[in-house]
């Protein structure tokens, strides 16, 4: 696989990933009973390091395609991901432009995209008050075990997704 | 280099907001009440439904090994359990038998073959559920080629577990009970206690005592924890009799003068592979 065939198969591994979301959070969280909400982000950990690879543009429009999907299929309220995802792509950007791309760095990434999708996610329900909520439970039932799951997911897929998006 | 335009910016991210505010709008507020999704979007979530279908089975696999194991272990206590429900089973199965006779009878004498508590059934399987936990959504295989009508009920094997809010041509959404969604309809319930029956809306969910919650109770009949829940079949979506579950408590809430009452579901809430979407047959439009 090389740098300039990325852009051809990138969007269905986005696809396929967004699945593979629902699918892990489904088992996981189904095997806790609910207790604690762990909620995969493995789109998020694929749009990263393809940022490496392709231009902003494409990344922000395939975001966004993949974002509207998103809310389509698992929500119904169309503008949730489909916010979020173009937001955590520029931002990535952003910070890859300052910082080197090494795990180390990735990682803590990981960690500001995935709360600030996480939180996102929870103001726009707050705003459009579609829910009720405690910070305190958001916090320790959702968030923390949130990122500990798609750190390990870093952790387990860093060379897969490297092999995967070549930057050269 | 370019010049860095903050008016520019300023007016493209106002734009964005603007579209997405609309958007969030327009969608949660059609949602749950259209009978039929619009074209494109059932199109999506049917082809979206048909791949992550493929992923459901293999996903579904590794975690019945899990479950398996844990079975083997619980085996012993169910089988105890199980021993001392058996022995009136016989007698409430004969009991039952002719319960239904004498009903069919009755019912052909008053020429009513419709009633609140008939309903037809469609069982389908459940594809995924939304990794969105603030929308407590399952994503089921079946849709409006199969009769499937927003507002159905839906069950698990066991009791209620709660709502269609999305139906596409192949697939459609369940709102599960659990869900904190605030705009959800709520189901119109009855309470049968020793003294009498009480009506109400089952309106919210607990999340930390995973139990039901419902308000806007009509009498003033006292309640023992143990008596059981059923949808009352008023309101015109849901049939009568579904069992949602039994009261776990009853709490004066505000002022003394309304009381909350918590059920204790029936249905376990996470880990659902299929269910039976209940269609009412009396009241069709």
């Amino acid at each position: 696989m090389t740098k300039e065939n990325v852009p051809y198969y990138a969007p269905f591994f986005f696809f396929l990933c967004m699945l593979l979301d629902g699918q892990i959070a489904r088992v996981i969280n189904s095997y806790f009973q609910h207790a604690i909400y762990f909620h995969s982000y493995l789109l998020v950990l694929a749009l990263v390091f393809a940022s490496f690879v392709v231009s902003k543009t494409y990344l922000l429009v395939a975001a966004t395609i993949i974002g509207v999907m998103m809310d389509s299929y698992y929500v119904g309220i169309i503008g949730l991901y489909a916010l979020g995802l173009p937001l955590v792509v520029l931002m990535a950007y952003f910070i890859f432009s300052h910082v080197k791309g090494n795990l180390w760095s990735i990682a803590m990434a990981d960690v500001l995209f995935v709360t600030f999708l996480e939180t996102a996610l929870l103001l726009v329900h707050v705003a459009f008050s579609f829910i009720t909520f405690h910070p305190a439970i958001f916090i320790t039932r959702t968030l923390g075990p949130t990122l500990l799951l798609n750190i390990l997911l870093l952790i387990l897929l860093n060379q897969p997704l490297k092999k995967l998006f070549p930057t050269k | 280099m370019k010049k860095f335009n903050p008016s520019k910016k300023l007016i493209i991210s106002l734009v964005v907001l603007i579209i997405v505010i609309a958007s969030v709008s327009v969608t949660s507020l059609s949602r749950g009440k259209k009978d039929r999704n619009n074209f494109i979007q059932s199109v999506t979530n049917d082809t979206l439904g048909f791949v992550d279908r493929g992923l459901t089975a293999p996903v579904r696999w590794i975690g019945k090994g899990v479950d398996t194991l844990q079975d083997l272990i619980a085996t012993y206590q169910e089988n105890q359990d199980l021993k001392k429900k058996i022995d009136g089973y016989e007698l409430l199965a004969v009991e039952v038998e002719n319960q239904k006779k004498e009903i069919a009878e009755l019912q052909e004498q008053l020429k009513l073959n419709e009633t609140l508590t008939s309903f037809d059934t469609v069982t389908g399987s459940v594809i995924s559920r939304s990794p969105n936990t603030w929308q407590d959504i399952l994503i089921v295989n079946k849709g409006s080629k199969d009769g499937i009508e927003v507002n159905m009920p839906v069950m698990s094997q066991k009791g209620l577990v709660g709502r269609v809010i999305e139906v596409n041509a192949a697939s459609s959404k369940v709102e599960l009970l659990s869900s904190q969604n605030k705009n959800a309809n709520h189901f119109p319930v009855k309470i049968s206690s020793k003294d009498g029956e009480s009506f109400g809306l089952l309106t919210g969910y607990d999340d930390e005592k995973g139990s039901l919650a419902i308000t806007q109770l009509t009498g003033n009949y006292a309640m023992q924890p143990g008596d059981v829940v059923q949808t009352s079949g008023l309101g015109g979506n849901s049939p009568a009799n579904l069992v949602i579950g039994t009261v776990s408590k009853v709490e004066n809430s505000g002022f003394g003068l309304d009381r909350t009452v918590l059920v204790t579901p029936y249905a376990e809430l996470y880990n659902i592979n299929t269910v039976t979407i209940v269609k009412r047959l009396v009241g069709e439009k």
